[in-house]
């Protein structure tokens, strides 16, 4: 059962969030009947999974919010702003009790009644005929001997017309004269019109205690609520007081003829049923997909870079051994295990369109607490990034977007004083370029002065007061760590985690990211990340007896230079193109004992926009090395972002080369010199 | 009757020392093959190997127990260890001199770590056991690891105020 339940919760979470995004549609164009139909079938889904899978609180709730949408869609109750503000709560509430069923929170348990309340509120004074409802036909006549056994049928009633609005008729045709009356004796029986929710079956447990002292008939006759029908009643109306009763016959002519009399209520109803259009649920069950754990995927990947370990290693035992049959074998094995890698890489990829509903969100409600109008919009949704990147990279995005609403979108009045539109935009765009994926957040706010930036950094101690800063540079400040534009902090987006945080995430997935911005015009910012984090592009090279690789994307320029020109120390500044470089000698950082090859190759890299210079012994190529994590015991290694199995079966260690160069200037303090 | 209960151990040799470990955490011994050094990393850790596909960081168990280091041999090893250090489990490889062979120890006949005169810090180790003649001291191999002490030796202040008492 815990694995059904496990089954229900993942399902659930995804028909939630698919959910989500609908509702924020249709809060955007509440004329859009499709995203109506499409609510109300996940919202049935939900219920009919829930209680199957014994998540009965869910179940209710989410059958009370498909009752308000049903009548939503049937015409019959506008979609105000108060039913989708209902709504997105009891979503968010049912993503919490999804994983506290029996709401052990108090705090869960409270909002759930709230929304109960919210819910019912929505529609108590506008529906008349909530469906949902149906009408049921009780007739109970109780023993004579039932008061002796110390029911009083009269309770039984007022049990029953809880259940919703109830016409009880009670039969007085068999009370005798009161002279022979016995009154400890129950003469009277009842019929009573119940107009409710409940099942059948719920009805039915009203008598669940008095079954042996009362004959009693539970009909359902109508999916409706016949009590709202004029011509049913009158003809209830109609019978006089201390007759005998209708039975089941005489009552389903009655709800018969009553129905065909009131004919706009049930051409209305068929009206509904033809016209709910199916073709859009039809349109997505075409795409197949299955569901697979993200383990599996995991160790298809492992596998699948194993292969392509052992692929390079057949390729080198091909080369040594000039067999025309085994190189042509090396070659096929080369190229299909290269298409099976990309496949099996591609399979990890997501695409961003998975982020957007929570971003979404996010500027719809920050927006409205802060009495800011905002249009989000997103294109290039469908760019794919890999999944653990997603995964880290949904909550810098949101830091960002809440400083954009904070302190970039200022206010509809503000706005038309700049003669701007009252309604400010932030727009996210994401789209491939090489081996990157970048996400740019734009906005149309206030932007960010580059000059007060300076003046703060400058006063923060962060760079001197007479530093020459290029525009890119100063707009970097903010990720420094102890910088924080905010003037005032608000709990929004003050709340102490900063851009340096942010760009440390981001980091943390081989990522960049960056700043551009006009005053008054808005502010841009842009992410850089790779493609996937298993595969890196590199460059190897080689450190008296090891291998190196180098991520191809900080690598610029190789020079070559006489190692009797290098001192023996670890950092020192050499010429090249004209211009100062300073080089870290890695053979002395690294290893001090081995000989030394006549020529030494310099690589040229970025740190943060300014070049450094890393000498090797070697340079081998270009690999593409899938990475191996180092391990717990290595984890201080921080220089080191992985390892990657060469072809030959040897392990080379790949470099992080930001933060190798970081660990070297601290160590050297070589940015005082320069 | 007294039931005679046994547990298997490996034993390994350091220098002129037997130590075991319970065969349990051993998954498996390799031959010494190229070992890619991590710079800057503790002299005790001697690198990584591939051990078919994951990336194996390897451990010089002399350096870890306070001996020399000395040129490897023919029958220099890696023990491939399985091991859980907090709650964590761990694989590593350790060097070892030699592996000598698999051990039947009867739990009657195993005796406490001495607490003087022991070179070992006594925690490591979990008791001895006489065989040919020759101790073999048993090890907490998990402890062993895991402990952020760059060697399990005993500090000479140690053993001095140990051989005042």
């Amino acid at each position: 059962m815990d694995h059904l339940q496990g089954i229900f919760i993942a399902e659930a979470e995804e028909l939630i969030a698919s959910l989500e995004e609908t509702l924020l549609q249709f809060d955007k164009d509440r004329t859009n009947k499709t995203s109506v139909e499409t609510i109300f079938r996940s919202m049935h889904t939900l219920k009919g999974s829930a209680s199957m899978f014994g998540f009965e609180s869910l179940s209710a709730l989410t059958h009370e919010l498909e009752t308000v949408y049903d009548l939503i869609r049937t015409g019959r109750f506008a979609a105000t702003n108060e039913v989708l503000e209902v709504t997105l709560e009891t979503v968010d509430h049912v993503k919490k009790i999804i994983r506290d069923q029996g709401m052990q929170d108090p705090a869960n348990r409270a909002r759930h009644e709230a929304l109960h309340k919210a819910i019912a509120g929505l529609t108590g004074e506008q529906t008349h005929t909530p469906t949902g409802m149906a009408t049921f036909y009780v007739h109970c006549k109780p023993h004579a001997d039932v008061l002796l056994k110390g029911t009083n049928p009269l309770y039984l009633m007022e049990d029953l017309v809880s259940l919703g609005t109830a016409r009880v008729l009670p039969h007085m045709d068999e009370v005798p004269k009161l002279g022979i009356l016995e009154p400890t004796l129950c003469y009277t029986g009842f019929e009573v019109f119940l107009a409710s929710k409940n099942t059948l079956a719920e009805v039915e447990g009203v008598f669940i205690f008095a079954e042996d002292c009362c004959e009693v008939m539970v009909e359902k006759i109508s999916d409706t609520d016949l009590l709202q029908v004029p011509a049913f009643t009158q003809a209830l109306d109609i019978k006089p007081f201390g007759a005998s009763p209708f039975g089941l016959p005489a009552i389903q002519h009655l709800v018969a003829t009553a129905l065909r009399a009131d004919t706009p209520l049930t051409t209305a109803h068929t009206a509904v049923d033809t016209t709910a259009p199916i073709p859009s649920a039809a349109a997505k069950n075409h795409v197949t997909s299955i569901r697979v754990s993200s383990d599996k995927l995991d160790e298809l990947l492992n596998l699948v870079s194993e292969l392509v370990t052992s692929q390079a290693g057949l390729t080198l035992l091909a080369g040594r051994h000039n067999i025309p049959d085994l190189a042509n074998l090396a070659e096929n094995m080369e190229k299909i295990s290269r298409r099976l890698r990309e496949n099996a890489f591609s399979i990890c990829l997501i695409p961003i369109d998975t982020l957007v509903t929570r971003f979404q969100r996010l500027v719809r409600d920050l927006s409205k607490e802060l009495g800011k109008e905002i249009n989000f919009s997103a294109e290039g949704v469908e760019t794919e990034l890999d999944k653990s990147i997603i995964e880290n990279i949904t909550d810098p995005i949101l830091h960002m977007l809440r400083n954009c609403i904070d302190h970039g979108i200022e206010s509809p009045a503000e706005r038309e004083a700049k003669g701007k539109p009252r309604q400010g935009s932030i727009r996210m765009k994401a789209f491939h370029s090489g081996t990157s994926v970048y996400i740019q957040i734009v906005d149309d706010g206030k932007g960010i002065d580059a000059e007060k930036i300076r003046q703060k950094a400058i006063a923060k101690g962060l760079i001197a007061a007479d530093a020459v800063l290029s525009e890119k540079e100063t707009y970097d400040l903010i990720f420094k760590p102890g910088f924080s534009t905010a003037e005032q902090v608000t709990d929004v987006s003050g709340r102490g985690v900063g851009m340096d945080i942010v760009k440390r995430n981001i980091e943390a997935i081989h990522g960049e990211v960056s700043i551009a911005s006009r005053v008054q015009e808005g502010t841009t910012i842009t992410i850089r990340l790779p493609l996937t984090l298993s595969i890196v592009d590199g460059m190897r090279v080689r450190i008296a007896s090891s291998e190196y690789i180098l991520p191809l994307t900080a690598v610029d320029k190789c020079y070559e230079i006489e190692t009797r020109k290098l001192r023996q120390e670890h950092a020192q500044k050499i010429e090249f193109d004209g211009a100062l470089l300073p080089v870290f000698n890695l053979r002395e950082v690294f290893h001090d004992d081995e000989p030394k090859p006549d020529i030494t190759q310099v690589i040229k890299v970025h740190f943060d926009e300014f070049p450094v210079g890393l000498a090797v012994d070697a340079v081998i190529g270009e690999y593409q090395a899938v990475m191996k994590p180092l391990g717990s015991f290595y984890e201080n290694r921080e220089e080191f972002s992985g390892a990657t199995i060469l072809g030959d079966g040897s392990v080379a260690l790949v470099m992080d080369i930001h933060k190798l160069v970081r660990q070297l200037i601290d160590e050297n303090r070589l940015l005082h010199q320069h | 009757m007294e039931t005679v209960t046994s547990q298997s151990y490996l034993t390994f040799r350091l220098d002129d020392e037997l130590f075991a470990t319970s065969v349990a955490d051993v998954s498996e011994i390799l031959e010494l093959s190229k070992i890619t050094k991590v710079p800057r990393a503790p002299h005790f850790m001697r690198g990584v190997i591939n051990l078919r596909g994951t990336v194996l960081p390897v451990v010089d168990t002399r350096l870890k127990f306070g001996l020399e280091k000395t040129p490897d041999t023919v029958n220099t090893c890696i023990l491939v260890l399985d091991l859980a250090i907090d709650g964590q489990q761990i694989m590593l490889g350790a060097v070892v001199d030699s592996v000598q062979e698999v051990l039947e120890v009867d739990t009657a006949s195993i005796q406490a770590a001495p607490s003087i005169g022991s070179r070992y810090k006594s925690g490591f180790i979990s008791g001895m056991v006489k065989h040919h003649d020759q101790f073999i001291m048993l090890l907490h191999i998990d402890l062993v690891f895991s402990t952020e002490e760059l060697s399990i030796l005993q500090n000479t202040s140690d053993q001095e105020s140990i051989s005042h008492a």
